[in-house]
């Protein structure tokens, strides 16, 4: 009896398994064997953290307690076509307001509802939909710490996770280039299209090793442009990137240079940063990280300049693992903001020059996968 | 008619358009910035009644002073606008002092008379000791202290837009003035109680407040007895070209008066005689739900008959801080929009009626609203200018009571952490220089609130009065 289950087990699985790989961000899925048609797996990925953090100055809560992740992903695959839902908890009201949902309660946003297509032979993938921005999917997949920090082009604002749109990609054999190119809403995820401008953006990603052993041994080099407007004034939002990622057991680590022409409907502003990272790889005994973002609203003016580091440890806890890393961390972080007189909120606020954060955090993210039949 | 700028499809192009974008039009691209601000600003308005934002735009259109009241939150963006070198404060070094209760809004507007031991009928038997404080507290956040006086400069200095011959020195008299009152007030100083309504327009507005008060003339205004005798409001059939009015409320209006009624901290026997919609109020609140209700303690006749309104409060604007946010005391809105009066105000109980209730996601303020609550007009004080009734040194009082003012209720309220803001506020004004700094800043302050007054009315001349956030109404 139990070999009879072990078997049907096994039967599948293996479908599952392969269909339900991690995929690389505008790369078509390869199942590692043929899978036929129709199969349908559906994928489950739960990432939760809580932090309890300190920062200071100690002005107002500075001790608290905080959801630092809070996303749900349901995927269904087939080899073809897939369709996918992730969901994340927001603050109604926003960071500030009182006036929310049920008083101010967290409440789940639709981040991603994106339908995609795979022609894996042809090396093509297409999504549409309320669909992931390739870049900075990828730069977080470079950074491979999203509940510890968003990317710097995200927590600068000046890029989103996602938007309503559709792109499109192209994968060389051996996946050693692949070419992106998609056109977004511009308005982000949270808003509603402002305009009749699309954002275009074009990404070509290297490989010069290929992906013979995905993550590990992995390095890639992107380069992006991006065309866009925002806002009912069709405020300029343009953007062009260039990030180098390395990925070895032991060790991983990525470079990203952000240049902007425009934000937040500013079209004066020219932002800017460099995000530089390392963390500790798979074979790596402990979790370990250290990141150093610079940045600035306005490249051409003096005194603007913000630099952040970060960094982090925990030990390698017992259980599965995501993405190359353990599904349950315990983790104690440290990150510290240096401002020049011009990047504070109110400039010249020496007050606000300076803030240091120290936390303690519990990550759980965990995956899952299991057949269905279609119906 | 918005025009679409030119796309760029190849990467020849992009590049062009990139060189275009860094050479654009500079007022252009200002006026661009100050419409998504608006737009941003004003969403909770132009999803729920595009009509009653585009009456609140062309109030702001009628002149600098009301674009002022309709643009705080430019304001708070402009001062975190990092495209352009900002002025730096020598100020804000201490930790504290970047997390004080403001005012939100300071301007003379803001600052009116309060009768604290109104109780009905009993409160008219003897000329009553009016007091001056800030009678607008829905901007009430916690931020660095000299943001409320930077805005307060602001003010002043739309204020004196409109007053002929009140050029750079008489605007730097007014500002040191403002300075020297706050400076005062923080640290404490022996003349401040000389200082209190010793100018003409102060003055001007007691006698009128007193003589309005005496004569109950906003009850009669709005209000006229029935055939019963007793009082009932009167109401007109249709918003006048400028959207102000009194409405008999829908059925749905009614409902939520009648809930809020319910709520209401009235006194003993107080009897809730009649409701409306008031319309056309304000600038920057202007399309948020008011109601007023006409009430009376139980007696027969119509002397113990008083007026409140129940005005809507929404999110402040959220002032550059020292941290995205700083969450302070406040437990609701509900609660930020009775406590925050309450802890900057010269009594707790200014104003007997103060209350604050929430109706689902809605929260109303409610305050008291009879003659002997009144407030500065802008343009009354022009008028008297221009009589020659009032003037510089008029004007610098009036500053310097708003000073003393602020600086009273920067010391009252206790910081985002609970602390007392006092030794903060003393240690940063041991310092020299507030005045100087408040000069430079005011002047740049004004001279980009004249520029925006006219952006923004070149926007509504080619945008549309919702400045073309149109599609975005439901």
């Amino acid at each position: 009896m139990t070999l009879l289950l072990l078997l049907s087990a096994a039967a599948w699985s293996s479908p599952c398994e392969a269909l339900l790989r991690p995929r690389t961000p505008g790369v078509p899925g390869a199942p590692a064997q043929a899978v036929a048609t129709d199969t349908l797996c559906l994928q489950l990925d739960l990432d939760v953290a809580g932090r309890a953090a300190m920062t200071t100055p100690a002005v107002g809560v500075s001790r608290e307690l905080l959801l630092s992740r809070g996303q749900a992903e349901l995927e269904l695959r087939a080899p073809v076509a897939s369709a996918r839902l992730n969901l994340d908890a927001v603050r109604s009201g926003g960071a500030a307001g009182y006036v929310g949902v049920a008083g101010e309660s967290l409440v789940p946003r639709v981040q991603v509802a994106e339908a995609r297509l795979d022609l894996t032979a042809l090396g093509l993938a297409a999504a549409g939909g309320l669909v992931d921005d390739l870049w900075v999917i990828g730069a977080q997949d470079a950074w491979a710490l999203p509940a510890v920090a968003l990317t710097m082009g995200q927590e600068q604002g000046w890029l989103e996770r996602s938007d309503l749109g559709l792109w499109a990609a192209w994968t060389a054999p051996r996946q050693l280039v692949t070419i992106s190119a998609s056109a977004l809403s511009g308005e982000g995820l949270a808003r509603r299209e402002r305009n009749n401008g699309q954002n275009l953006m074009g990404i070509v990603t290297f490989r010069p090793l290929g992906l013979t052993t995905l993550p590990a041994d992995r390095v890639e080099v992107s380069v992006m442009a991006r065309e866009g407007s925002r806002g009912v004034s069709y405020a300029p939002d343009h953007r062009v990137g260039a990030r180098a990622t390395m990925n070895h057991p032991i060790a991983s680590a990525s470079a990203e240079l952000l240049l902007g022409w425009g934000y937040d409907t500013d079209s004066k502003a020219l932002p800017a940063g460099l995000s530089l990272s390392a963390r500790c790889g798979e074979g790596c005994p402990v979790i370990a990280w250290a990141r150093v973002d610079w940045t600035t609203n306005q490249r051409d003016l003096d005194e603007s300049d913000a630099v952040t580091w970060r960094v982090g440890l925990g030990p390698k806890l017992p259980g599965p693992t995501v993405a190359g890393l353990p599904g349950v961390q315990l983790v104690v972080g440290a990150e510290g903001r240096y401002a020049q007189s011009q990047a504070t909120a109110l400039a010249g606020a020496e007050a606000a020059a300076q803030t240091h954060t120290v936390f303690l955090q519990l990550n759980a993210r965990l995956r899952g996968g299991s057949p269905l039949s279609p119906s | 008619m918005r025009t679409r700028p030119i796309r760029a499809r190849s990467a020849l192009l992009l590049l062009a358009a990139l060189t275009g974008c860094s050479g654009a039009n500079p007022d252009a691209g200002r006026q661009a910035w100050l419409v998504e601000q608006l737009v941003q600003d004003n969403l909770v308005w132009t999803s729920r009644d595009p009509a009653l934002l585009a009456a609140k735009y062309q109030k702001m259109a009628a002149d600098p002073y009301d674009f002022m009241r309709g643009s705080l939150g430019v304001y708070y963006a402009e001062l975190q606008r990092t495209s352009e070198r900002r002025a730096t404060t020598r100020f804000v070094s201490l930790a504290e002092s970047g997390a004080v209760l403001l005012v939100g809004d300071p301007h003379p507007e803001n600052v009116g008379t309060f009768l604290p031991d109104a109780q009905g009928a009993d409160a008219r038997s003897e000329l009553p000791g009016l007091v001056l404080d800030f009678n607008d507290l829905d901007g009430a956040a916690f931020g660095p202290w000299i943001l409320d006086l930077r805005r307060a400069a602001v003010g002043i200095g739309a204020l004196t837009l409109a007053l002929e011959g009140c050029e750079a020195d008489c605007r730097e008299e007014a500002v040191v003035a403002l300075a020297e009152g706050y400076t005062a007030a923080v640290l404490g100083l022996d003349e401040l109680s000389a200082s209190r309504a010793a100018d003409n327009i102060t003055l001007k507005l007691l006698e009128d407040t007193v003589e309005d008060g005496l004569e109950r003339e906003r009850l009669d205004d709005l209000t006229a007895p029935g055939e019963d005798g007793q009082r009932r409001f009167l109401l007109d059939e249709a918003l006048d070209d400028e959207g102000a009015g009194l409405l008999a409320l829908s059925d749905e209006e009614a409902a939520q008066l009648d809930r809020l009624v319910s709520g209401l901290r009235l006194p003993p026997g107080a009897r809730a005689l009649d409701g409306a919609r008031r319309y056309g109020s304000g600038v920057a609140s202007s399309p948020a739900v008011r109601y007023v209700v006409l009430y009376d303690l139980g007696d027969e006749g119509d002397l113990d008959d008083e007026l409140i309104q129940l005005r809507e409060v929404t999110d402040p604007p959220t002032p550059p801080s020292l941290r995205p946010t700083l969450p302070g005391l406040f437990d609701s809105q509900a609660d930020r929009a009775e406590h925050a009066p309450r802890l900057l105000w010269s009594s707790p109980r200014l104003d007997p009626r103060l209350d604050a209730l929430s109706d689902g996601v809605m929260t109303f303020k409610v305050l008291s609203y009879s003659s002997w609550f009144d407030g500065y007009n802008h343009g009354d004080i022009a008028e008297d200018w221009a009589e020659g009734k009032i003037g510089p040194a008029d004007l610098a009082a009036l500053a310097r009571s708003v000073g003393v003012l602020l600086g009273e209720a920067h010391l009252r309220a206790p910081t985002a952490s609970g602390e007392d803001p006092g030794p903060t506020l003393r240690a940063e004004l041991a310092q020299p220089g507030l005045a100087e700094e408040l000069l430079i800043d005011a002047e740049a302050d004004l001279s980009q609130l004249q520029a925006d007054y006219a952006h923004f009315q070149a926007a509504m001349d080619s945008l549309g009065p919702c400045l073309g956030a149109d599609e975005l109404s439901p």
